[in-house]
Order: C-alpha cells, then structure tokens, then sequence
C-alpha cells in the first residue's frame, strides 16, 4: 500500500483524535478490547463518516469514494459472518464477484484463495461443517480473493486454540509477506501482533499512542538476559546474590532472573554460576522490549495524541 | 505447509498427482504420452491429472473434479498447490494399457516436473457497483430456491413451483383431450386460475422467502455485503430484485403458461391482439402481487433474523388481518373496504382486476379498481419503507 491512512477526529465517541499513517506489510492494530479497534476498521471501509478529522485510505476518502475504494479492500470482520450451508467455494466466488471480478476470474481465484488458505480440499463443503479454525480460513480466502490493495482482518484468531492460531498467524504472514498484500491486523494480544507483524499501532482509548515498525520500536530497551531457572524463587534470589559476588548485575522475578549484558563475558559467568549451583535453566533468551512495555512506556509518557509515522 | 514441502514430498518419488485449480478445464494439451525432452508437454495450469494416471492415447482428460483428486491425494499439503506436472519419459503405464490409480505405484523412472502457479495478482478489469448487485441477485435467487445446496433445503420453494404449475399442466392436458363443451364449465379463467394458485403464493411468501434477507444477519454476512462495493440501499435493492424474481415467476408463470396453452388448444384469447393484451394482462397482474409480497416479507424479514419467526410472522400478520377484517366486516357489518387490510384479499382482488375479473366474482364488488390499487400500492410503499429505514438504522459491526 503506498498511500496510507491518515486520521484525526475530535470525538469523545470511540475514537479520539486518532493520527497514524499505516505503511506497507503487515501492520498490527493492537488495543485491549473496547478500545477503537473495529470502529477504526469500519472508518477504514468507509462505513461510517467520522465526526471529524481526515482520512485517506488508498489515496481516497473511504466515505466518500465508497464502491471504487470497497472493491480494492478485503475484509473479515472479527465475529462468524459465513453461512453455514453454503460450500465455501461458491461463497469465495460470490465474494469474488462482489467486489468486481468476472465470473469465470473469480471462480478460479475462489479456488487459488482456498487453496492458499489451506482448504483446497475442503472447498466444497458446506461451511457450517467446518471447524472454527478452517471458518477462519474460509473468511482469510473471502479476503484475499479478489486481490485487494488491502487486508483487513478483525481479531483473525478469534476463538482457535492455540495450535490453530499458530497456523492463522503463519498464513497471515504467508498473505503479507508471501503473497504481497498489505494487511492490517488487529488484535489485543500483543504476542501475536509481536509475530506477524512489520509495524504495529498501538490504540488506547480511542487514541493512536504508538506507530512503527516493530523493529525499531521493539529495540529500544537494554541489553538483558532473562533466565528462566527450574528452581523456587528462594533459589533464584540466592542465584543472583552469587552473580552479584561475581560481579554481573542481576535481579530477580520469581524464578526468573534478569542479568545486564555488559559484553560477552557475562555468559560465561552465568554459565559457571548456573553450573556450580547445578540449577536447572528453563529457558534463557535475550530481552527485548516486549510491546506491552512499549505501549505502557509512551501512554505514561504523555504520547497520547502523538503524530506517529510508519516509514512505508 | 509450504509449497517446498509439496514439492519434495512429489519429488521423492510419491505418487503423482495434481490438483486443479477449479478454472475452465482446457483437456487435450498433453494428449498421449509426453515425448521425453520436450518442454511442450506441460499441461496447462488445470490440467488436473499427470501422465501416469491416463491409460494412454485417445483417453480423455478427465478428473477433472476437484473433489476426486483431492480423495487421492492425501498427501498433498494444503497451501502449496501442484498445478502442472510433466512426466518426462513415457511412463510405462501408458504402453501397458493400464488404468493406475493415483494411489499405486509411483511410476518408474518418470521425472516430474512441477510447475506452481497458485494466487496471483489480478490485473484484470473489476466490474462495478451493478455487477455487485448482480451476483447477489443471482445469489440470493439460489439461496431462496436451495439452489446449490443441500436437497432439503430445496423441498419447500419447489413444492410452491410445483402447486402453483400443476394445475395449469392438468388443466391444459383435460382441455387438450376432452372436448370443448365438456371442459368450459370447469376450466378457469385467468383470473380464477388465481384462486388456485394464491395458496401455492402464500406458501411460497410464508416459507420459502424470508430466506432472502434473514440469514445474512444471523449469520452476519451482511457486514460482509457491506464492505463490498454494494452499501444499503444496492444490497436491499439486490435483495428486493431477488425476491421479485422469484416470485414473479410463481405468480407470473403459470397464467403465462395457461396462456400459452388456452391459445393452443383454441379456448383463450382470440386474435393476436386479445392475446397480447392478455399477456401484458398477466404481467401487470403478476408484477404487482409480486412486488406487493415482496415489501411485505422483506418488512417482516427485517424484524427477526430467524426465518423460522419470520414465517410464523408472517402467518399471523396474514392470517390475523384476515380474521380481523372479515370480523370487522362480515360480524360488524363496517363497509366492506376495510378488506383491503386484508392482506391475501388485497393484492389478489387487485390481480383478479387487473386479469379483467367479473364484477360478481370480486370481493368487493363496491369499490372502484382504482381504490383497490391505491390499497395495494400503499401497503408495497409501507413494506418498502419499513424495510428501508430498518436498515439505514442496522448496526452491522459492533
């Protein structure tokens, strides 16, 4: 997506003087519930005409272009929106053909889109028969099948245990990265926008608090090592109290502890540490800064009506 | 799940098999064994089956159900699609004759190549707003006769087709194979064969039709609809076209067909003009009962999501102004156009007008045609209305 969307409304309704530019690639709405997400999407579609402030979506004015603009956009809303008794092969296309493709165009793209979402097999079942996890897919492939300029996807994982949301998240990024489509995903679960996304943008009520890419918002914070130890906390605390002796700067959370890496010594201080109290390690990973913090560290700093850019 | 994974897994000398892409097929661009080296063997993008499952020149391309391969196919990873395969060598099923199932034998020294094409851009030209209410309009006409669907789901708008033409059928037959001055006592005229059609309509109005608008909220497809080109008003508009479709067909093509029929067999309309103002007879009369049931199930359809209330809905609102004005009319003695708030008289005396009804046979014999058909037109202004608003004011998302 080369134009981006732009938006400021000055209403005490869902959203607030929202501004934010959404690049290319995956880009993550991310927001508790209730906080603006799908009243965002739906301004994105040109459903409703904000109280107040601009918006462009793909270099137009969603409201007002309407039809033209809805044509280039897919969408899946967050809750079921397929009938069950229809096979998913004839909705994909009646979607297809919808949004402006000819027939014989979106009878074969239903098909490709089924197929790149994982059901080439299941096309012809009725989709009341399918589980959620391939509901979710059927309403990826309406999505994408008649190759949008952009993807919009309510709450994607909504309602799949934890193995199918792994695989929706993977074919989100097959879409976005693979497939080339622009995506905007929303979600309230930080570690899924942390996964799929390019660039994220954080709203809390109602407002646009942080935009980015994810790279560069996720490197703000220190050098740390996390330590997830197979000990009680007592022993954790005496782990650190020992790193401290040898000199590593450390703290700790429960049974995990948080050493500063000061340079590459520290590793092997911990190693020897760990090893001479014959601890066991859980797991042990570089910290970065997760997306909470980053949404905690800049609503408590005051970036609530922040201009935020994402380079596209 | 990747497309890599497909490919070695076919590389590894599993059985073949490709999966068609559910276009057009184009059969005969591989015909007969391929010639080893050549490049031109490939066969198109939907060419669902490789070499090794033909059983030689001269046999058709065929498997050309996607659902057949897929049976096959097990093994096939679901996001990498295999749409072309060239089978090097000749593949000695070929020479021996035989009929391979996919599920046999990889055939020996095939070298198969792969060729993958799957979602592509579209760079085509995208139909606008009236291609969109096209296709819903085709849509929603399946939805409403169960076309596309499971059969039960076809038993009831059938069984309304089926009540409202039979009669027509049996009538045209007994004229055709009795004499006249048997037949003219019982052989409706237009307008009375509407009396033996009306249940057929109201069956089809109570049961089959709230199918048209009530689903796409419960199921909430509607904010689907809504994020397409189409808004409000072209959905509704798609929807309302639908209905009128079908129903005209019900109200409309069975006096067509006794038209037909009546003029065949000698009994109807004389001369080509009688005929033809019969036939803009029919329409007229046809046209209007259709569109009058159509606001009036499209209004009861917008206030409950569930067909089954909207038919038990629509049951009361008819029967119940039934009961009140024949109460009103009839126990009271009140003039006799309160009927017009009958909802199965009112549209069925203003068709039997329009079909050039005898004045003893008409319900309200003292009211002038005009009142009748303002009646009608205001009770299809009101459903329109009702269902209008209803949905300017739906909240879709959220």
């Amino acid at each position: 997506m080369a134009e981006g969307v732009s938006k400021r409304w000055g209403s005490t309704q869902a959203l607030t003087s929202a501004t934010f530019t959404i690049g290319s690639g995956i880009t993550g709405l991310l927001g508790a519930n209730g906080a603006g997400k799908t009243t965002l999407l739906t301004l994105v579609l040109g459903l409703h005409k904000p109280d107040g402030g601009r918006m462009t979506v793909l270099g137009v004015d969603p409201f007002r272009a309407g039809a033209a603009m809805r044509a280039r956009i897919g969408y899946a809303p967050e809750h079921d929106a397929l009938p069950p008794d229809v096979a998913a092969q004839d909705l994909v296309r009646h979607m297809a053909e919808i949004h402006g493709l000819p027939h014989r165009v979106a009878t074969a793209r239903a098909s490709d889109a089924l197929y790149e979402v994982g059901l080439g097999e299941e096309r012809f079942r009725p989709i009341g028969t399918m589980s959620t996890g391939q509901r979710q897919r059927v309403k990826l492939a309406q999505a994408i099948v008649h190759d949008p300029a952009l993807v919009l996807l309510d709450e994607p994982t909504n309602g799949l245990d934890p193995m199918q949301r792994d695989e929706m998240l993977g074919l989100i990024r097959h879409v976005g990265a693979d497939l080339g489509l622009d995506v905007v995903l929303s979600s309230h679960l930080l570690d899924e926008v942390e996964r799929v996304s390019d660039s994220v943008v954080i709203i809390d009520a109602g407002r646009a608090v942080v935009g980015g890419r994810l790279d560069d918002l996720r490197r703000m914070g220190d050098d740390e090592l996390v330590v997830e130890l197979d000990v009680s906390a007592a022993d954790a605390a005496a782990i650190v109290d020992r790193l401290a002796a040898a000199g590593v700067a450390a703290a700790a959370d429960g049974i995990r502890i948080v050493v500063a890496l000061e340079d590459e010594t520290v590793y092997d201080v911990l190693r020897d540490v760990l090893a001479e109290s014959g601890v066991g390690v859980r797991s042990l990973r570089r910290r970065t800064r997760s997306l909470e913090e980053v949404f905690l560290a800049s609503g408590a700093s005051g970036y609530a009506d922040a201009l935020v850019q994402v380079p596209s | 799940m990747s497309g890599d994974q497909s490919k070695r897994s076919l590389r590894g000398g599993r059985p073949l098999s490709a999966r068609r892409s559910g276009g057009p097929t184009e059969p005969g661009a591989s015909d007969g064994p391929t010639e080893p080296g050549g490049s031109d063997g490939r066969e198109p993008a939907t060419g669902g089956v490789p070499q090794a499952v033909e059983t030689g020149p001269g046999q058709e391309h065929g498997h050309a159900d996607g659902r057949a391969a897929a049976s096959v196919a097990p093994w096939t990873t679901p996001a990498a699609r295999v749409v072309a395969v060239d089978v090097r060598p000749a593949s000695p099923f070929n020479a021996r004759g035989m009929t391979a199932t996919v599920d046999g034998p990889a055939p020996q020294a095939a070298e198969a190549r792969i060729f993958e094409e799957g979602y592509r851009r579209y760079d085509g030209a995208r139909k606008g707003e009236a291609a969109a209410v096209r296709s819903l309009w085709v849509h929603t006409i399946q939805r409403i006769m169960g076309l596309r669907r499971s059969a039960r789901h076809k038993v009831l708008p059938f069984l309304s087709v089926v009540i409202a033409y039979l009669p027509a059928i049996a009538f045209i037959g007994i004229l055709s194979l009795l004499p006249a001055d048997r037949t003219r006592d019982f052989i409706p005229t237009y307008p009375q064969y509407y009396g033996f059609i009306s249940g057929a309509i109201l069956f089809f109005v109570v049961f089959s039709a709230p199918e048209a608008l009530c689903p796409d909220r419960r199921y909430r497809s509607l904010s689907l609809y809504l994020a397409s080109p189409l808004n409000r008003d072209t959905y509704l508009l798609a929807k309302a076209a639908a209905l009128g479709t079908v129903l005209t067909f019900v109200t409309t093509g069975p006096q067509l067909l006794l038209l037909a029929g009546y003029v065949l067999e000698s009994h109807g309309p004389h001369g080509p003009q009688g005929v033809l103002l019969m036939f803009v007879r029919i329409l007229g009369a046809g046209l209007s009962m259709a569109a009058f049931y159509t606001a009036f199930v499209l209004a009861l359809s917008s206030v409950t999501d569930r067909r089954g209330l909207a038919t038990g809905a629509s049951l009361i609102v008819l029967a119940g102004s039934q009961a009140v004005t024949g109460a009103l009319v009839f126990g009271f003695g009140l003039p006799k156009a309160l009927l017009l708030f009958n909802l199965t008289l009112a549209p069925l005396e203003l068709a039997e007008r329009i079909l050039g009804g005898h004045r003893e046979q008409l319900a309200l014999p003292g009211t002038s045609t005009a009142v009748v058909a303002l009646g009608c037109l205001i009770w299809t202004v009101i459903g329109a209305v009702a269902v209008w608003a209803r949905y300017q004011r739906l909240q879709v998302t959220r």
